[in-house]
């Protein structure tokens, strides 16, 4: 048996408050505020109390899935990869790239963003690409 | 047990600035119409000498 | 450090004794929560002295719950202040802990710390190091009595007004253990105001401290808008005192006068 809490940092807004993430046997349990990050020295606020929560959340996707006539279907990555490209170069080419946009999230890890925003730019060639935490 | 809570939450309201005549509690039975009336109309006196709510009042003032 | 209680926790794990020690872990400057298993993880054993003697505190209580739910057969040692002891106390009579499978470990507070939160008794009856200090003079509830009835409205108003809702306060508290809380009630506090209800909100969860309340203080501490949530829960505690002669934390029998419940 393992319990220790990790220093982590808030994903969510630029104020980057410190916080401990509560790990039981490999699995995050809770979140607390960390008392000696001098940017939040102990507080935090709602979103940052709930970090643990998305983490493990019981809606998180488990498998690619696709969308098949109305409804979306289970499918394989390769399946799901497959298309998602070939759509997205398709519609490159017959309206532009700046016909897409990309929204990233941040629950996002910082270098999950860094790839979404050079595949954005570099890959579609568009700089359409924002983030909820701009919203 | 309720009387322990009311005596408890008078205490708290006075602490929080709410007048501790606002809240009041009495016993009457069903059968006792008449008694009802007269709690109740005496309490409406009351609490019209005491005047609106002050945290509605300010909550007006704001808006 | 203490070294009467490093080798206290040292003895207890060599012997097998307890399955671990629930402390305070310092790391390149941070202290947090931890569970030492094994002895050798002592060198980095802080009794979270940051910036002064005991300012880094987390409700250890709290996290107890959560390891003895997932391993309710081990036995574990935890570092307790006069508070965490009070806390522990209510939770054996809730039985939400089980106090044979806890060994505490017990530590006094300097002055500055009692001071600063006008503790009732800043050491556990479980001491093995630091001082036995004396009652703290009680000054945060009389300076709202001073006040008149509207100026106390007013100032609590504006106290309450600053609130985000963060349910820091009821988060990091140590003896908030239901798993349906009233403050998420739509019905008594409307979800998606802010500042919550004024005054409801605030007095909501202040009756709620009775006889739960153990004044650690770590409310006041995790608050962003510094709203000064320890004056009002100790005018609970005071209130539950002088009417019904009961105070949290101090009896291992006695309880609360709004616990009806009987727990079996």
């Amino acid at each position: 048996m393992e319990f220790k809490t990790v220093l982590s940092f808030c994903p969510y807004c630029g104020c980057g408050c410190g916080l401990l993430l509560e790990v039981l046997d490999g699995k995050i349990v809770g979140t607390l505020p960390s008392k000696t990050s001098p940017v939040n020295r102990g507080k935090l606020c709602v979103k940052g109390w709930t970090v643990h929560e998305f983490v493990t959340s019981p809606n998180r996707l488990t498998k690619p899935m696709v969308r098949k006539g109305d409804a979306l279907q289970e499918s394989s990555w390769d399946e799901a990869l497959n298309l998602a490209a070939a759509r997205l170069k398709e519609i490159k080419e017959k309206y532009g790239p700046d016909s897409i946009g990309v929204l990233t999230s941040a629950k996002c890890t910082n270098e999950e963003n860094y790839v979404l925003q050079k595949f954005t730019r570099a890959a579609i060639g568009t700089n359409n690409i924002d983030h909820c935490a701009r919203l | 047990m309720a009387s322990k809570r009311m005596a408890f939450l008078k205490k708290l309201l006075e602490f929080s600035g709410i007048h501790p005549e606002r809240l009041r509690t009495r016993w009457v039975s069903s059968a006792e119409a008449v008694e009802f009336v007269h709690e109740v109309s005496e309490f409406v006196e009351e609490i019209k000498k005491l005047g609106p709510n002050p945290l509605k009042v300010k909550a007006k003032e704001a808006a | 450090m203490s070294a009467k209680i490093k080798e206290a926790i040292r003895t207890l794990l060599t012997e097998g004794k307890i399955k671990g020690f629930l402390g305070l872990r310092e790391e390149s400057g941070n202290i947090m929560p931890h569970l030492f298993c094994d002895p050798k993880e002592l060198d980095h054993l802080s009794l979270g002295d940051w910036k002064k003697a005991g300012d880094a505190r987390y409700p250890l209580n709290q996290l107890m719950i959560r390891l003895t739910m997932e391993y309710p057969e081990e036995t574990f040692a935890v570092l307790v202040r006069g508070c965490d002891e009070r806390g522990l106390k209510e939770l054996f009579k809730w039985k939400q802990l089980n106090e044979e499978k806890i060994v505490l470990i017990g530590i006094g507070c300097p002055d500055e710390l009692a001071k600063a939160c006008e503790c009732e008794k800043p050491f556990p009856d479980s001491l093995i190091d630091g001082p036995k200090g004396g009652k703290a003079d009680s000054e945060k509830v009389a300076r709202i009595e001073t006040m008149d009835l509207d100026t106390r409205l007013q100032y609590w108003k504006a106290e309450f007004d600053r609130c985000i809702k963060c349910f820091g306060c009821r988060n990091v508290c140590p003896m908030c253990f239901c798993n349906e809380c009233s403050l998420e009630e739509d019905q008594l506090v409307g979800t998606g105001e802010i500042p919550p209800d004024n005054p409801t909100f605030h007095l909501a969860r202040a009756i709620h401290m009775v006889g739960r309340c153990i004044d650690c203080g770590l409310c006041e501490e995790s608050c962003p808008a510094d709203i000064p949530l320890r004056t009002l829960y100790k005018k609970v505690a005071e209130i539950i005192s002088k009417e019904f002669g009961y105070k949290t934390g101090f009896s291992v029998d006695e309880k609360s006068p709004f616990n009806i419940i009987e727990v079996k």
